[in-house]
C-alpha cells in the first residue's frame, strides 16, 4: 500500500470495522508509516498504558510467593503441567523461593538417607517405668540387640544370595557365550580353500560375505574407512561401543539398613543408551490398577526439563525438542488412589538417555543413507554410537534372517551384554 | 471448540454490591466487611499471632492489609462481576487472612518462616512423625501413635522446654539433623503440641533468629514521595517496547492467557496499545501467539477474549487460565520493576 490511510479507513480499522486481510493489509501500512500511526493513536491508548503500568506495579507490590503446598507439591512432582510451568515461572524471579525449594530439597534428601536409623534412635529413648519393667526391658534389649547385632549379617547373606543368583544367571549366558566362540572356532579351524567365505550372512536385500583374505563384499556402497570397520566386526565379532555409555547406565545404590525396594513395574525404553531423536519416546510397562501415567524427565543435574499430563498410554513423547549431547533421567509415576507411585527409586538405578550429539548425527546420517537397509551395517553404525537401543533392534533383524549363525548371535549378544557392565564410580 | 460453562456462582452477601449506585456503595461496603468480614479475619489472626509482644502491632497491620486485599477485590468484583465472582465469601476472607498472615510473617521472619516449612515437610514426610488438625483447627503435631489426640497439651515439661531451653540443651547434645532434632523434642514431651510451638522451640535451639526490620523514620523522610515527570512518548515506547519483549519470553500458554485477555477497567482491548504504538505488527502478536495470522485477525475484533473461550482453545479449564495469566503478570511485574530502577 502506498499512499496514506483515508480518515474512512483509520476509522474502520479503529472500529475493526474490516476483513482480517483488510485488517492485516492497514496494518502493515501503519507499521511502516509513523504519519498514519500517529493518527491511528486515540486517547484511549493513553488510558491503557496508564492501566497497563500501574497494573503491573500494583501485580508487583502484591505478588505472593509460592505457598507450602505449591512448593510440597513441587517438591514431590505432583503438580499438573500447569502449576508446574506456574511454579517454575514464579521459581525464575524470586530467589526466596528458590532458597525455600533448596531448604526442602535438603530435607528430602536428609530423610531419603536417615530413615532406618532414626527407627533405631526412638527405641533407644523409649522411658523405663519401673524396676520390672527395666528388666524386662533390658532382656528385651539383650534379645533385640543379638537380633539387631546380626540383622545386617543376615541381611548381607540375603544380598549376597541375591547377587550369587544374578551372577549365576550371567554365568549361564557366558557359558553359551563360551560354547558359540568354541564352536565358531572349530569352525575357523577347519582349513579352507582360498577366497571361500568366512564368513556369509543374508542381510535385507543382498548377502554379506568376508572372505579369508579379509575382503568384504555385499556393501560397496559405504565409504571404504566404514567397510573396514565392517570387516573387522565380523571377523573379530566385537563391536566398538564408546566407553561413555556406561555412565548411562545406571548403578544400583547402596541404601543403610534393610532396604528392601523393587519397582512395581519397569521402564522399558530409552534406558541406558543414546538416543537419535531430539524428542525421544518413552515407554515402561503397566501397573495393575493403575489411573494413568506421568512420566518425569531430568537433566542430569536433576533440574526438571519436562513432563506429561496424566497419561492412559504405557507411552509417550517428549513434546520440546530435548538439548543434543545432553543426559537426561526419567521416571515414571502410576497414579493409583490419588497417590503416585514413582519408578525407578532407590536402590534400583536411575534411568538414564542422551540425546545424540548434532556432529554424530550427521555422521550417523550420512553412513544411514549408504548402509540401504543392511542390518550388518546399521547395527554397526548405531553401536559405535552408542544407540544401543537402535544397534539391539537391527542384530535381532539379522538374526532373524540367520537364525544358525554364530556370528549374528554374537554380536546381538555383545550388544545386550554391554547393559551388564557395572559402570565404574 | 469451545466449553460452555453455567454462568459463576456469587455469594448471596455480595449481591447488594451489584445493584447499588455509587452513593450506596461505601455503607454497603463498610456492612460486608464489619459484619461478615471481621470476626473472621480477628478469630483468625489472634490464633496465629502468639508472642504477646509483638501482639499490638502486628494484629494492626495484618488488619490493614487484610481489609485493603479485601476492598480490592470487591471492587473487582463491582466491575468484572463474572471473572472475579465469589462464591463463598466468608471461605474467601478465610483464605486470604490465612494468606496475609503468611506472607505478613513470611516478610516479618523469613528465617522463621523458613524453619516452619521445612519442618511442616519433615512431619508430613517422615513416616513415625505426623502433622493433623487439632479440633480448634490448628496444625497439631508429634508422632504418628498420637494422632487421635485432638489438643495440645502444655505439660510442665513444655513449660520447661519453652521458659528454661537451656537445661534442656545441656542434657541433651543439640547437633545432627532436624528429624533428630524433632524425634527428641518428641520424646521429652511425650505429647503433641501446636506446629506453631514446635517452631518456636526449635528456632531457640537451632538459632534461627530474623534480624529486626524496623525502620528509622528519619530515613523514611529522606525519600520523600514526589511524583514523577509526565512521561514522554518516547518513554512510553521504550517501556512498551520492554515489555513486549518481556512478553515474548513468556511461555507460550502464558502469553495466550495474557494477551487474549489484556483488558483494562473500562474492558477496553489494552492489545492494541502495540501495533498503535508501532511496538509490534497484528502479524507479530499472532507470530508470538502462534497463531497463522490470518486467523489472528479474524480474532482481533473479538479481543478481549472472556477466560472460557482461552479455556477452550488451550484445552484447560478456567481457572488454570486465570492462573496461568497471574504468573504471567506477576512475572512481567518483577521484570519491569527492574526496567523501571535501572532507567
Amino acid at each position: 500500500m502506498q499512499h496514506h490511510l483515508s480518515e474512512t479507513e483509520i476509522q474502520n480499522y479503529q472500529l475493526k470495522k474490516i476483513t482480517p486481510d483488510q485488517l492485516l493489509e492497514l496494518d502493515d501500512h501503519i507499521q511502516s508509516c509513523e504519519l498514519c500511526r500517529n493518527r491511528v493513536h486515540q486517547k484511549q491508548d493513553d488510558i491503557s498504558y496508564k492501566w497497563l503500568r500501574s497494573e503491573l506495579r500494583t501485580t508487583g507490590e502484591n505478588s505472593d510467593h509460592l505457598s507450602y503446598d505449591q512448593l510440597e507439591n513441587y517438591i514431590d512432582r505432583r503438580l499438573d503441567s500447569v502449576d508446574l510451568e506456574n511454579v517454575q515461572s514464579h521459581l525464575n524471579i524470586c530467589n526466596e523461593c528458590t532458597t525455600d525449594v533448596n531448604e526442602l530439597r535438603s530435607v528430602q534428601s536428609e530423610l531419603h538417607n536417615k530413615v532406618e536409623s532414626r527407627k533405631l534412635i526412638s527405641f533407644w529413648r523409649l522411658p523405663p517405668l519401673s524396676i520390672p519393667l527395666k528388666l524386662a526391658g533390658a532382656a528385651a534389649t539383650i534379645a533385640f540387640f543379638m537380633w539387631a547385632a546380626t540383622l545386617p549379617m543376615r541381611n548381607e547373606i540375603r544380598d549376597l544370595r541375591k547377587q550369587l543368583a544374578e551372577e549365576q544367571k550371567i554365568n549361564v549366558s557366558l557359558l553359551h557365550e563360551r560354547k558359540a566362540l568354541q564352536d565358531q572356532y572349530a569352525e575357523i579351524k577347519q582349513p579352507l580353500p582360498n577366497s571361500q567365505a568366512l564368513v556369509s550372512l543374508n542381510d535385507g536385500n543382498s548377502r554379506i560375505e568376508i572372505d579369508s583374505n579379509g575382503k568384504l563384499s555385499g556393501l560397496s556402497q559405504l565409504p571404504e574407512s566404514f567397510q573396514k570397520t565392517i570387516a573387522n566386526v565380523l571377523t573379530t565379532q566385537k563391536l566398538n561401543v564408546p566407553q561413555f555409555v556406561t555412565t548411562l547406565i545406571g548403578k544400583k545404590e547402596i541404601l543403610m539398613g534393610n532396604a528392601k525396594k523393587s519397582n512395581p513395574f519397569e521402564l522399558l525404553s530409552p534406558v541406558g543408551t543414546v538416543v537419535m531423536s531430539e524428542r525421544p519416546s518413552f515407554s515402561w510397562t503397566a501397573f495393575s490398577g493403575s489411573e494413568g501415567y506421568r512420566v518425569y524427565v531430568l537433566d542430569e543435574n536433576y533440574n526438571d526439563v519436562a513432563s506429561s499430563p496424566l497419561l492412559k498410554e504405557i507411552g509417550w513423547s517428549v513434546p520440546t525438542s530435548l538439548h543434543r549431547g545432553g543426559n537426561y533421567i526419567w521416571q515414571v509415576a502410576a497414579v493409583k488412589a490419588g497417590k503416585e507411585l514413582l519408578t525407578p527409586v532407590p536402590p534400583q538405578p536411575e534411568a538414564k538417555f542422551q540425546i545424540l550429539s548434532a556432529d554424530k548425527l550427521n555422521e550417523v546420517q550420512h553412513l544411514q543413507q549408504g548402509s540401504g537397509n543392511s542390518h550388518l551395517a546399521l547395527g554397526t553404525i548405531y553401536a559405535e554410537n552408542g544407540l544401543l537401543d537402535d544397534a539391539e533392534r537391527e542384530f535381532n533383524a539379522l538374526l532373524k534372517e540367520n537364525r544358525e549363525s554364530v556370528v549374528a548371535k554374537k554380536l546381538l549378544l555383545r550388544v545386550q551384554s554391554f547393559r551388564h557392565i557395572t559402570p565404574k564410580n | 471448540m469451545e466449553f460452555p460453562e453455567s454462568p459463576p456462582k456469587i455469594d448471596n452477601v455480595l449481591l447488594p454490591l451489584l445493584e447499588i449506585n455509587e452513593q450506596e456503595l461505601r455503607p454497603a461496603l463498610n456492612e460486608i466487611l464489619v459484619v461478615h468480614a471481621e470476626p473472621i479475619v480477628r478469630r483468625i489472626v489472634r490464633n496465629r499471632i502468639t508472642n504477646p509482644d509483638a501482639a499490638a502491632k502486628d494484629t494492626e497491620d495484618l488488619h490493614g492489609e487484610i481489609v485493603l486485599r479485601l476492598l480490592t477485590r470487591l471492587n473487582e468484583f463491582r466491575i468484572h462481576p463474572e471473572e472475579k465472582a465469589i462464591h463463598d465469601f466468608a471461605n474467601y476472607v478465610a483464605v486470604v487472612t490465612h494468606n496475609a498472615c503468611n506472607e505478613y510473617f513470611r516478610r516479618k521472619y523469613p528465617e522463621r518462616s523458613r524453619l516452619k516449612k521445612k519442618l511442616h515437610y519433615l512431619l508430613k514426610h517422615q513416616a513415625m512423625f505426623a502433622i493433623w488438625e487439632s479440633a480448634d483447627g490448628e496444625l497439631l503435631c508429634g508422632f504418628q501413635k498420637w494422632r487421635d489426640r485432638k489438643f495440645p497439651i502444655r505439660t510442665e515439661k513444655f513449660q520447661q522446654l519453652k521458659n528454661d531451653p537451656q537445661s534442656w540443651k545441656s542434657n541433651v547434645s543439640v547437633g545432627g539433623e532436624l528429624a533428630e532434632f524433632v524425634d527428641r523434642i518428641f520424646m521429652f514431651l511425650q505429647n503433641p503440641l501446636l506446629l506453631e510451638d514446635l517452631v518456636g522451640i526449635s528456632a531457640t535451639f537451632l538459632n534461627v533468629h530474623d534480624s529486626s526490620l524496623e525502620y528509622d523514620p528519619k530515613l523514611l523522610e529522606q525519600f520523600p514521595d514526589t511524583p514523577k515527570e509526565e512521561e514522554s512518548p518516547v518513554d512510553q515506547i521504550a517501556y512498551l517496547t520492554r515489555l513486549w519483549s518481556e512478553i515474548q519470553q513468556l511461555p507460550l500458554r502464558q502469553r495466550k492467557a495474557l494477551l487474549l485477555n489484556l483488558r483494562d477497567n473500562a474492558n477496553s482491548n489494552v492489545i492494541s496499545l502495540f501495533p498503535h504504538t508501532g511496538v509490534a505488527s497484528i502479524r507479530e502478536i499472532a507470530n508470538a501467539l502462534e497463531i497463522a495470522a490470518p486467523d489472528f485477525a479474524a480474532m482481533w475484533p473479538d479481543l478481549p477474549m472472556e477466560d472460557a473461550r482461552i479455556a477452550g482453545l488451550l484445552n484447560l479449564t478456567r481457572q488454570q487460565v486465570i492462573n496461568l495469566r497471574k504468573s504471567a503478570r506477576e512475572r512481567l511485574a518483577r521484570r519491569m520493576k527492574d526496567f523501571e530502577e535501572n532507567v
